[in-house]
This record gives structure tokens, C-alpha cells and sequence, in this order.
């Protein structure tokens, strides 16, 4: 782990719905360091997929950026105009997404779809953009890449469109991969599959990942390092192993005493009471007291930052040493 | 011991017609090929596969939601493929069904309260305040209170419209209940309330489960036994005990090796690598249905269909080649997750 790739400063965004404000992101400042696999971990309407949206400023319409910055290689990517983003989107930073039948579109052959890309980026022909396309789709393991480019999205399986996008995404060899849940639509030996090549090409490319999931499982198999994420805030950053031996967030050790695996056969999981609040008005002070097992009057009243407790670990409780 | 077998499946099969265009020649996809077993009372019986291995269609055929090809399933000594209308009646009361996403498989028109009184409406003789009050009790037993009673589907939580969904499956009081993939829409923190939840009522009511997932760590969690299904058909069958400590399909041996392991230290564990894709059920290969994707086929697995044959006592698996084969190398590093 070397220099740093991304940096998130004080990231807060809402999205304006007709009840309200809903925050998203609310606060949240992480480092991503070159050619790591970074994991962010959380539950449905943590936030997670807004703040992988906002590297690239792919929000849609109805988010609201508040404030913070987004460093890449010291560049401010909120504050640059479109064209400089047009050039980093897709050639510095590459996203695939949750589901692949909706990221490709379904008009246009595979090889078209995968061509435009290295055809925007770099200063080549049609053919040569075909080519390069043709030979990356042969690379993230699509049998008769030749042909099956004249193949339209359809005749895919999910596995293959998943490849396909991969291969859209690394045709320009990227610094930086976002993954939104990019195996949760897909059968395990395909996830499997799908893991594996994501772990060749960051190899081979020095490709820094950044992964989003909520299971623990693929956490534990790719990552380096993990953010836990809840109700828009992050709670939680550190090593993978840290994470899983040593959590020192009640709702990180939570999550991982819900993980089936861990408990004996037809024992009661530990669970966590109650669901997570809702972002159009979050509970005051530390966001997971109502559910917490640990809640202190302080934290009704004021909110936890993130503080490192050992090196690299980072926690955002009042009572992390009661905790770990 | 036969009295303890509340369901027995004998060579279950589900083709479903198949045209390409109105001129062509009908296909079959055969969903379900020829699947035996049995499920004693007061256990859990895991169907494990991947999607399009038929175990949905499995689920919904032994609830005679569709019709089956042909086989046998006796249920509680009757067979279920011969109840005229009346049987079937009182056999729809003895069983329950929860489905995977439980937001389209209850009714959006229908309150709570509603959706709980119709299995009471057409299956018993209670009046209105007898089936609030059972009601309101199944409600408590889920989880939920009566302050549920008149809401709708969209008013709740996932994991809130899949109890409404359990407290229908059991409000009746159901011998078997079929849960098929009943968390794999939720989070991992709902998940574990409802599979703590389902635990619970099975010993409070001594129910049956068979318990459809693509999840071998959850189907290890809540199941007593475990059938592996590999397009239409099993693959391995046997205690959930045995098939983790001892499993000897490849398919079962490479599924292990798919599932992320919820433990950095198993990261570069040993593992035997599934290639390609299942193929289509329309058309599946000739001889044993994995050997395209399996390492260890020979020749003999192109041409012959493997049997189910029993190696060891309940202990069931269909390849040529079990008694060659050891896994022991996959499977050392990971003990710790396969045993209890």
C-alpha cells in the first residue's frame, strides 16, 4: 500500500424527493490507496452505491451534491468541467454495475458496444478500436470473441454480459474500478468466476478496485481493506482481517454475527433488533443507538466521529473499547 | 419408521412443452428428471442448486401447483397426484408456501388483515372475531403486532412483508411448508431475524421444511438434509452432516469451492475451478449432465447416465467415477466451515 489514489473529503449528498431530503451520503471521508481492493459493506439504503456513483458524477438527476471534494491524483473531480471528466470517465475510472442485462444496450452488436470506448479515448481508427475490442473481449474469457462481437446482448447469458461489460471497462486499462455489486445477480460458480478474472486484472493492470457488496463472503476473498457503511455514514474502516477478528463497531460486529457460516447448524444467529431508520430523518446523535446494545446517554446526544483506535483501524462509536 | 415419512417423492418428473414457432417441432425442458426422496416429519430438507437446476419447479410441483409429468409423491400416506378436488382441498391446508420476493407475492390491494383471513375464510368454520383473534396470534408468533393488521404490502419492510408472507404460509397450521428462497431478496441482518424466526416456529409447531436456496451456508444452517441438483437432476443426497464432511459429487466438491467464505484466512484455500456455464435445459448433454463442466469426466460420462446409488447408509450420489475420486486436498482448509 503505497500513495494515495482517492480521497473523499466531508462527502454529503441528498437526494430531493417529494417527502423531503433524503441523506444519502452524509459526511463520509475515505482514503483509497493505489492498487488495493477497497470493499464497501453495508445494507440496502446505506448509501453505498450513491457514494460509488458520485466518483465519476454519474448521480442522477434528482442528487444533490451539498459539499466535499473528490480527490483523484490530486484533482478535484467535483470541481473540473465535463470535457476533463469526459476523459477521465472510462479511461481512469471504469464502473461496472449490480446488473448487466440493464448496462448494455440492447440495439447494438457487443463488439460496437465495447469498441466506442478505446474509439473516444485514444486516436484510432474504427477497425483498430474493433480489434482491441475483439481481443479484450478474448481476454476476460468470451470463447469465439470474433465472432460472438457481431452477437447482440440478448443471445448473453448474465455471465457473459458481466465479462462483456468488464471488458468494456478495461479495454483502456483504468487506474481506478468501481463495482457496484457486480456478482449479486449471478449463480456462485459464475460469481466465482467473475471474481477470479476481476483478481487477474487487477494484477496483470495494477487496477486499484473498488468493490461494493453486501456479503461478507466475497469481503473476505478480494479485499484488502473494508469501509462498513450505515444509514450514510461510514462507521468503520480496516484491514480485512481486522475486521473479521478484532470489529469494533456494534454494527459491524453485528453484521458479522449475522453471517450464517460463523454459527453452529441450527442455532439462533445473533441478530440486530430493529432496521435501519430511514435517511429522510435519521435518529440524532450516533445513527445505530436505537439499535445498539451499547447506547450510552452521549450517544443520544451527540454524533461519533471517526477516530483511529490502533494503526489503520478506524471507528466512529463512543463506546468502541466496551465493543472490542 | 415409515410412519415417521411425511413425504416420499417417487421419480418425479416435470417436462414443460417447448415450441421455437408454431410450426416446429415440440421441445421439452425438462425441468424436473426423475427426483426420489423423502422427508421425515419434523425435519429440514435443503435443496440446494444453481438457478435453472429445477428446484423451484421441484417445490412447486410437490405442492401440486403445476401439474407433474409423471412420478409419485405420497404425502401423509396419500398420493397427492391422485386427490380429486375435494382431497386436494383439505391437502392445500396441510401444506404452505413462502416465495422469494415477498413484495409480488403478496397481494398489493389486500391489507394484512385480508391477506391472513382468506386461508381462514376458505379452509375453516371460525367466525369473524375466531379468526382476528388467530389472526392476531400468528401475527405475534411472526414477529408483528396488531397494529399491522391494516396496512398494506408497500406500508412494510422486506423483511416485515416476508413474515406476513411466513404467517400465511403457517396459519393454518400446515405439516410442510416449502420455503423457497425465502431470504435471498434481504439484507444480512433481516436475513438472520428470519431465519432465526423460521427456527423457532418449526420447533414450536414441529413443522416440515423443504428449503429451497442457491445458498449451500444457509441451506447448511437451517437444513437436517441436503439434496444437491444439477439440471433436473440430483446429484448427491444425504445428512447435511455428511454432505459437508464428506461430500463426493464433483458439482457438490466445486460448489464448496464457489461460495466465498466469510474468512480472510480461507482466501487462497485449494479449490476446484467450475468452467463454462450451465448449459440450457432445452438441450442438456448427452451422459452424466455435468460432464462438460467437470474436470474429472472420462469418456464413460460422455456416453451413460450416472445412477443415484447409495454409497453409505442415506448417503446418495450419482457419478462414475465417486469411488476413484478424493477431495480431501479442497476440502482440509476449510473443515472448519464444513463441520458443525
Amino acid at each position: 500500500m503505497s500513495r494515495i489514489l482517492l480521497e473523499v473529503r466531508d462527502l454529503h449528498i441528498c437526494y430531493e424527493t417529494s417527502r423531503g431530503c433524503v441523506r444519502a451520503v452524509d459526511g463520509v471521508s475515505l482514503v483509497i490507496y493505489e492498487s488495493e481492493t477497497f470493499c464497501l459493506v453495508g445494507e440496502t439504503g446505506c448509501g453505498k452505491s450513491t457514494l460509488a456513483l458520485a466518483i465519476p458524477r454519474l448521480l442522477p438527476p434528482n442528487a444533490r451534491l451539498l459539499s466535499g471534494d473528490i480527490f483523484f491524483r490530486g484533482m478535484n473531480l467535483l470541481r473540473i468541467n465535463e470535457n476533463e471528466l469526459q476523459k477521465i470517465r472510462g479511461k481512469e475510472i471504469a464502473m461496472i454495475f449490480q446488473n448487466p442485462m440493464t448496462s448494455l444496450n440492447p440495439v447494438h452488436m457487443i463488439g460496437f458496444q465495447v469498441a466506442e470506448v478505446p474509439a473516444t479515448h485514444f486516436r484510432i481508427s474504427w477497425r483498430e478500436a474493433l480489434l482491441t475490442a475483439i481481443k479484450q473481449l478474448g481476454k476476460v474469457g468470451i470463447p469465439d470473441p470474433d465472432l460472438r462481437s457481431r452477437n447482440y446482448p440478448h443471445v448473453f447469458s448474465g455471465g457473459m454480459k458481466q465479462r462483456t461489460m468488464i471488458a468494456m471497462m478495461t479495454t483502456c486499462k483504468p487506474s481506478l474500478l468501481i463495482a457496484d455489486e457486480p456478482t449479486t445477480a449471478l449463480d456462485v460458480t459464475i460469481q466465482a468466476q467473475i471474481l477470479k478474472l476481476l483478481h487477474e486484472l487487477k494484477n496483470e493492470y495494477g487496477l486499484t478496485l473498488l468493490l461494493i457488496t453486501h456479503n461478507f463472503g466475497i469481503v473476505a476473498e478480494v479485499c484488502d481493506r473494508v469501509g462498513v457503511m450505515y444509514a450514510g455514514k461510514l462507521v468503520e474502516v480496516a484491514e480485512v482481517r481486522e475486521i473479521f477478528e478484532n470489529p469494533q463497531h456494534p454494527y459491524t460486529k453485528g453484521l458479522i454475527g449475522c453471517v450464517v457460516a460463523r454459527k453452529k447448524s441450527k442455532t439462533r444467529l445473533n441478530q440486530i433488533a430493529g432496521a435501519p431508520p430511514s435517511l429522510l430523518n435519521p435518529p440524532n446523535g450516533c445513527r445505530f443507538h436505537p439499535r445498539c446494545s451499547y447506547t450510552t446517554p452521549k450517544c443520544l446526544r451527540e454524533e461519533p466521529q471517526l477516530i483511529e483506535v490502533c494503526r489503520g483501524h478506524l471507528v466512529a462509536c463512543h463506546n468502541y473499547e466496551r465493543v472490542g | 419408521m415409515i410412519l415417521t415419512e411425511l413425504l416420499i417423492v417417487k421419480d418425479l418428473k416435470k417436462y414443460f412443452e417447448f415450441k421455437k414457432s408454431l410450426f416446429s417441432r415440440t421441445q421439452y425442458v425438462r425441468a424436473v428428471d426423475g427426483v426420489s426422496f423423502s422427508v421425515e416429519k419434523g425435519t429440514t430438507l435443503g435443496v440446494v442448486g444453481e438457478s435453472g437446476s429445477g428446484k423451484t419447479t421441484l417445490g412447486l410441483t410437490i405442492l401440486r401447483l403445476i401439474e407433474p409429468t409423471s412420478g409419485k409423491i405420497i404425502f401423509n400416506g396419500s398420493d397427492v397426484t391422485r386427490l380429486n378436488n375435494k382431497e386436494l382441498k383439505h391437502f392445500r391446508k396441510s401444506t404452505g408456501i413462502v416465495f422469494q420476493d415477498p413484495y409480488s407475492s403478496l397481494n398489493p390491494r389486500m391489507r394484512v388483515k385480508e391477506i391472513l383471513e382468506r386461508p381462514l375464510k376458505i379452509h375453516s368454520n371460525d367466525d369473524e372475531e375466531a379468526r382476528l383473534e388467530k389472526i392476531i396470534k400468528t401475527l405475534e408468533e411472526v414477529g408483528l403486532s396488531a397494529e399491522h393488521l391494516m396496512r398494506y404490502p408497500h406500508e412494510l419492510s422486506g423483511g416485515q412483508q416476508q413474515r406476513v408472507a411466513i404467517a400465511r404460509a403457517i396459519i393454518l397450521r400446515p405439516l410442510l411448508v416449502v420455503l423457497d428462497e425465502p431470504t435471498s431478496s434481504l439484507d444480512v441482518s433481516v436475513q438472520a431475524q428470519i431465519l432465526n424466526l423460521l427456527l423457532d416456529l418449526q420447533n414450536k409447531h414441529e413443522l416440515t421444511y423443504i428449503f429451497i436456496t442457491h445458498d449451500l451456508l444457509t441451506a447448511k444452517h437451517v437444513s437436517d438434509f441436503i439434496m444437491v441438483m444439477y439440471l433436473g437432476k440430483v446429484v448427491e443426497y444425504s445428512t447435511t452432516h455428511e454432505v459437508f464432511r464428506n461430500p463426493r459429487h464433483p458439482y457438490t466438491v466445486s460448489l464448496f469451492s464457489s461460495i466465498p467464505i466469510p474468512d480472510p484466512k480461507l482466501k487462497s484455500r485449494k479449490r476446484i475451478e467450475v468452467v463454462g456455464e450451465p448449459p440450457s435445459p432445452l438441450n442438456p448433454p448427452e451422459g452424466c449432465r455435468y460432464h462438460p463442466r467437470c474436470p474429472y469426466a472420462t469418456e464413460v460420462c460422455k456416453l451413460k447416465e450416472p445412477e443415484l446409488l447409495e454409497l453409505s447408509d442415506k448417503h446418495f450420489v450419482a457419478c462414475h467415477r465417486v469411488n476413484e475420486l478424493d477431495f480431501s486436498e479442497f476440502l482440509n482448509d476449510m473443515s472448519s466451515f464444513l463441520s458443525d
